[in-house]
Order: structure tokens, then sequence, then C-alpha cells
């Protein structure tokens, strides 16, 4: 009798495991990387030394992990998958790389979930960004301007620049969120340069 | 007792099994998808030919095997030094072709057989049934909204509307057609949801033909039979073309599609566009003092690629230019075929330079700037007029650029090659002729000093080009250099290359983020089937 209800007890507690491995799947950030391994496209490259994996911002309390991104068919940057990461533009330099190395961040998320990067728009000139990258050497860079740009907006100078000079710019949302077409009126575009020792 | 236990575990078990198979029913609904082995590596695949006229955009590789790289055209393929593949200006990818170095035609020839076995699962699998899976309109589609499944109809298939695929990003749906399939110009195929293209699989017995302006999502996968895949003019592939026989294209775009697309908008590559402008002076000489010189100007479409816009001339010794010939079919744009004849008379008592400007824009939304400058020195002179004209009339050259892509580079840039055509619109050859470029040298003469004189005679075109990497949007310009009769003359070209520039990234809401009441409602259902089991088995426990 006392094996019997062990025996039970133990099925029990083998089902709520599966009840939490469940919710596991369901709230794992890129559930068809689990359930389907083949459909990704664009895929993530090897974390090897110098690529970056943190983004520390103390002001704003930012310690977020780094997914790769590039284009999507339409010809915008890709986005990182979920609030809590941000995603740098794989196309582009590395952050602490001579360019404008690019790291996009959520700004607001459904039923309330704060994003990684809902208040980018309090930091200020001089406000210091940490990037780290896989061999554990950080790169520091201090914020130069606040920009706003309409979501159509030319930015050829986020993306690109030849001073020979290292820069980091935080992209994120801002402005009126448009149901209709799913996409926020602004984005705002943090610009920081390489700060030299 | 044992056998209420048994029953228990029984539900138990059951519920262990339905929470591990719940969210995977959640999350990927339809059939199984495609497997497209090494199949998946191409964009186009074909059997016999790939074929494209116009300014096509392909992102990803193209395989073409048993037939070989020259049943392709279009391309301009370059031969890598390796010899395993080819580039083309077209083509953000490689060209792989089964006369190419080892291991490429193995490689090619199993993706071939891949994409064989892949048709072969596709067109095999078990058929939709029922009002919505089977000859769904009766093979025309205009305005259905497709939930995941398999798809299958018995005859051609016609998209003469926009439709819908509406499903999660791990959905699947096979679309099984036994005819021809064909989308209508300017027609959408809609992915809502978070669908993806490359969850999405064509299975055509019959040709596809994708009209033009259509956007068309999904893997193609054409049957062994007379099954060509048709791409008309500027129509749209997010997908892949996997044919066993032709693939025609015509200034299309193609690529795999990106895991966050919702819907599509049409997005033309955009073009550079360039104009060319003589100045030839009538008389090149007034031997006998002051007098009235024409200046004849022809103005003509370098790129090709499509209308110039807004075309003017303007003359900063002459006014005013006009329009005497040239817009053949009176659509007031420079077309490609066109060479447009402009005029102005001035009366000079000097020795006068002269410099002519033409401007044109790109016939689209972008209104990209062309711009020509021509030159030329009309010589006025009170001497014997014994001399013979040709002692004293001034050279004049002419130079034009063209870069080896005229459409916006991918961002990050490429190499790209300069060609510049110099040739002399005067009556006297020039010597000493040097041609330098602003963005790029050293220039290289390449080839048409026929006579090997090394004069640039008046029947001659001499070819230079001069390869460089661009990385950001340039602007360049061409300088050739000559003298006759003791007179300078100089030529200018003006060039521009694009480099698209990422648009903004959309991080506001995601539209593919998790449905997080949907899980909740999973969840809570889950813990009250293993809550009353356990309440079951406490229950019999006291019996």
């Amino acid at each position: 009798m006392r094996s019997k209800i062990s025996f039970t007890l133990s099925v029990f507690i083998i089902s709520i495991v599966g009840i939490i491995f469940s919710a596991v799947i369901i709230y794992f950030p890129t559930p068809e990387i689990l359930v389907q391994p083949v459909v990704s496209i664009i895929v993530p490259q090897q974390i090897v030394s110098g690529l970056p994996v943190r983004l520390k911002i103390p002001k704003i309390h930012t310690d977020a992990f780094i997914e790769y991104v590039g284009l999507t068919t339409l010809g915008a940057m890709d986005v990182p998958k979920g609030p809590d990461d941000v995603a740098w533009f794989d196309l582009g330099p590395r952050p602490g790389e001579n360019g404008s190395a690019v790291i996009a961040g959520h700004y607001g998320w459904k039923n309330n979930i704060p994003a990684v990067f809902d208040s980018l728009s309090t930091l200020r000139t001089g406000d210091i960004i940490y990037v780290e990258d896989g061999m554990g050497s950080t790169t520091t860079f201090v914020v130069r301007k606040l920009q706003l740009y309409g979501e159509k907006d030319n930015a050829s100078n986020v993306f690109s620049s030849n001073d020979g000079l290292a820069h980091l710019n935080l992209i994120t949302c801002e402005g009126v969120w448009n149901p209709t077409k799913k996409s926020y009126s602004d984005r705002l575009v943090v610009f920081a340069d390489k700060k030299i020792k | 007792m044992k056998k209420f236990s048994k029953n228990s575990i029984n539900v138990l078990v059951a519920s262990f099994a339905l929470s591990l198979v719940a969210p995977i029913a959640v999350f990927a609904a339809g059939p199984a998808a495609i497997n497209l082995n090494s199949a998946a590596n191409f964009v186009i695949l074909s059997k016999t030919a790939i074929t494209t006229t116009g300014v096509t955009a392909i992102t990803g590789d193209l395989g073409i095997s048993p037939a070989l790289s020259t049943d392709t055209s279009g391309f301009g393929l370059i031969l890598d030094g390796s010899g395993t593949f080819s580039t083309s200006a077209l083509v953000n990818g490689k060209i792989y072709a089964a006369d190419y170095t080892a291991p490429t035609p193995s490689t090619v020839g199993t993706a071939v057989s891949a994409m064989e076995a892949a048709y072969t699962d596709g067109a095999t699998r078990t058929p939709g049934v029922g009002a919505t899976n089977l000859n769904l309109g009766a093979g025309t589609l205009s305005g259905q909204n497709l939930v995941p499944g398999t798809y299958t109809w018995g005859s051609n298939v016609s998209i003469t509307g926009d439709i819908t695929l509406t499903g999660a990003a791990s959905d699947t749906w096979i679309l099984q057609i036994s005819g021809n399939l064909s989308i209508e110009a300017n027609k959408k195929i809609i992915l809502a949801g978070g669908a993806l293209p490359q969850n999405i699989f064509w299975v055509v017995a019959g040709t596809t033909t994708i009209k033009p302006g259509a956007n068309f999502s999904g893997i193609i996968l054409a049957g062994p039979g007379a099954s060509t895949i048709a791409m008309q003019s500027g129509a749209i592939l997010n997908g892949r073309a996997l044919g066993q026989t032709d693939v025609t294209l015509i200034g299309n775009t193609v690529s795999a599609g990106s895991a966050t697309i919702v819907s599509h908008r049409n997005r033309t590559p955009q073009i550079i566009p360039l104009i060319g402008i003589l100045n030839v002076p009538t008389p090149l000489a007034l031997t006998t003092g002051a007098g009235s010189v024409t200046y004849n100007y022809t103005v003509w479409n370098v790129g090709g690629q499509q209308a110039l816009t807004n075309v003017t001339v303007v003359d900063d010794k002459c006014y005013p230019v006009t329009l005497v010939s040239g817009d053949v079919n009176g659509n007031s744009k420079l077309d490609p075929s066109e060479k447009w004849n402009y005029s102005c008379t001035s009366k000079l008592s000097n020795t006068t330079t002269n410099t002519a400007i033409a401007t044109g824009y790109s016939d689209d939304s972008n209104h990209q700037a062309a711009l020509a400058t021509a030159i030329a020195t009309v010589v006025v002179s009170t001497s014997a007029a014994s001399t013979p004209i040709t002692a004293l009339v001034a050279p004049i050259l002419n130079v034009v650029e063209v870069p080896n892509i005229l459409t916006a580079l991918p961002f990050g840039g490429s190499d790209i090659t300069y060609t510049y055509t110099v040739t002399n619109p005067g009556v006297v050859a020039v010597h000493n002729v040097a041609l330098t470029d602003d963005k790029c040298s050293p220039t290289t003469f390449i080839s048409g000093d026929t006579n090997g004189n090394g004069l640039l005679d008046i029947n001659e075109k001499w070819i230079y080009t001069c390869k460089t990497n661009i990385q950001l949007s340039t602007a360049s310009v061409a300088t050739v250099k000559g003298d006759a009769n003791n007179l300078p003359t100089l030529a200018y070209a003006f060039t521009n290359v694009l480099v698209a520039v990422p648009e903004l990234p959309n991080t506001g809401l995601p539209t593919d983020g998790g449905n997080t009441s949907t899980a909740i409602m999973i969840l809570s259902g889950l813990l009250i089937v293993v809550s009353t089991a356990f309440v079951v088995v406490l229950k019999k426990k006291k019996i």
C-alpha cells in the first residue's frame, strides 16, 4: 500500500514536471527552435571572440542579451524576438569597430510587459553604455545626442559614418502606436561614441 | 483498490502526455513540412535553363544542373578564380552550374535530386478533402483566407485577387495543383499572423506564371513535365523557385524570405539613372571674325533602364536652348531608344568656350537625378582665310561613365567596376588623352586606338575601366583631358553609385509575439485536469 501511494505521488510529480516543461515551451522566446528546428532562416552567428553578447546601460538599469539580426525582406533592420533582448545589426560593424554599430530594442509590449528600451529616452549626453563581447572584454560608449526620426525617414547617418571613429547607435520606438500599421509613429535614436581611453 | 489506482495512474499519465503535446499542437498546425534537404541552399534551381531580362534582384544562390552555365542568360556571369561558382551583378549570392569545377557538379546535382524528391513528397501527400481543401473556388482564388493544411486542386489554379494565408510561424501549407498555377498582375499572397514563406509549398505539376507586379510567397516546387516557372515584369517572389525545367525572370525580386514578414508591399530596386550629352558647334571656327554659331546638342539615356523625366538642357553662353526633335512617342520622357536633339544659336565675337548641362530624373518615386555636361570651344579668328579650318579649330572630347551595377547596392556596398567611353565629336584628332576619376584609380586603358597612332581619332571609341570598393553612396566625377592645335580641351562624366540604407526597425509590439492569454488558458486547463486526477487518487486511497 505504501509503495502504491508513493508511486501515485511520483506520477503526480511527473505530471507537474510535464506542465512546467510545457510552460517553458510556451514562454520560451523562440518556440520554433524547440518545436521545429529547421525553419529558422536568419541563423544567429556562432558566438566567437569579439562578437557582442551583452548591452549594459546603468542609468536605465539595462542588462540585456544581444541577439543578431539582419534585414527584413522589406529592407528594414530586423528586431529582437522578445521584449527582454536587444538586437545587433550584424551587417554593419561590431560595437567598437570603426563605423556605426547599431543595436535595437523594443519599446512597449503587449499586456504591459516591460520592454528593454522603455526608458531609453531618459538617457542624456554623457551617459555611459557598455557592450560586452564573447571574450569578456567591455567597450565603453558615451551618449552624444538623442534624435527622433519618422519611421520611414532616411536613416543613412544612423547606419553609416565615415569619420574613422567607432560609434554605437541605439534604436527604439517612440510616439503614437498605430494599431493598423502595428507600428509606432517615430523612432528614437541614441547616438553614442566609443570612449577613448 | 488496485483497479482504481490503475485508472488514476492512466489519467495522470494521459494528462502528462497531454501537457507535453499541447504546446506543440498550439505552435504547429498543418501538415509536416516538406524537407527540401540541400535544395534549401538555393533560391532558384533548374534542370534546364535560368534566364533573366531587365534588372532582376536575387538574394540567395542559383543552381543549374544537368544543364550548364551556358544555359543561363542575362546574368553576365563572372566566373570566380576557383572555377567553382560565378557571381552576377543581379545576384546577391552565387551561381553554381554543372560545368563548374568540382565539387560544384556534385553539390548542385544533389540539390536537384533533393528538389525532385521534395516535389514527389509534396505531390503524394494525402490530398485535401471537403469544400475548403479540395478544389477550393473551382480553381479561381480571390479573397480567400487559407488556414494551415493541405489543399488540392485537380485543375488549373488562377489567383485573380489577393489571398491571405493566416497561421503561426511554424504552421505549414501544402498546395497541390495538378494543372497550371497563375497569379494575376499586381495581386498578392498576404501572409498574416506570422506565417512564413518557407513553410508554404506550392506543388505544381504544370506551369507557374507570376504576372507583372504580382507579389508571390512560398516555395514553388515544379513537376517533371512542362512546368516552367515564369516571373513576368517586376513580379516579386518571397520564397524559392525550384523548377525541373526552365525558370525565366524579367526584372524581378527574388529572396528566400525572412522571419518577420507579415504582409508585403512592392519594393522595386532603386535605379541609377545616367544621361549623356554631346555638344557640337557649327561652325567650329569663325575664320573671318565675329559671326553666328549654332550649337547642336544630342542628349541620350545612357543607363537605359527606364525613361528619364523632366529632361532639361541649359547652356552658360547661349539662350534659349530648344528641343528640335527626338521625342518619338511624344511622352515627354527620354526613353532608352531615343536621342533628343536640341539647338541654340549665338553671336560670337571672341573665342568662346561654352558648357551645356543636361539633367534628367529617374521615372520612379525616387526621382534620382542624372547630370551630364558637354564643353566646346569655338575659335574666332581673323587670320588669313586660306588657313585650313582643321588647323584652327579646338578639339572636343566626350566621356560617359557607367558603373557595372545600375541599381542600389545592398547595405555595405560591394566592388564596382566603372567603364568609361571616351569619344571625339570634333573634327581633329586629340593628342595626350588622359582620363582620371576622383573616386577610383588607376583608370586603365582597355581598347579603342584602332590605328595605334596614340591619338583619339574622330571615329574612335576609347574604353577605360576602373575597379573600386564602394561602401557608401558615392558620386564620382571622371575627367578626360587632351589637346589639339595647341588648344586644350576636357570633358566630365558624373555618376552616382547608390548603396541601400536600411529602414529603421519596427521596435514596437512585434507581430509574432507569444499569445499569452491562450497559453494561460491551456495551462489552467491542464492544471484542473491534473488536480482532479489527484483528488480522485487521494479519495481512492482513503477507501
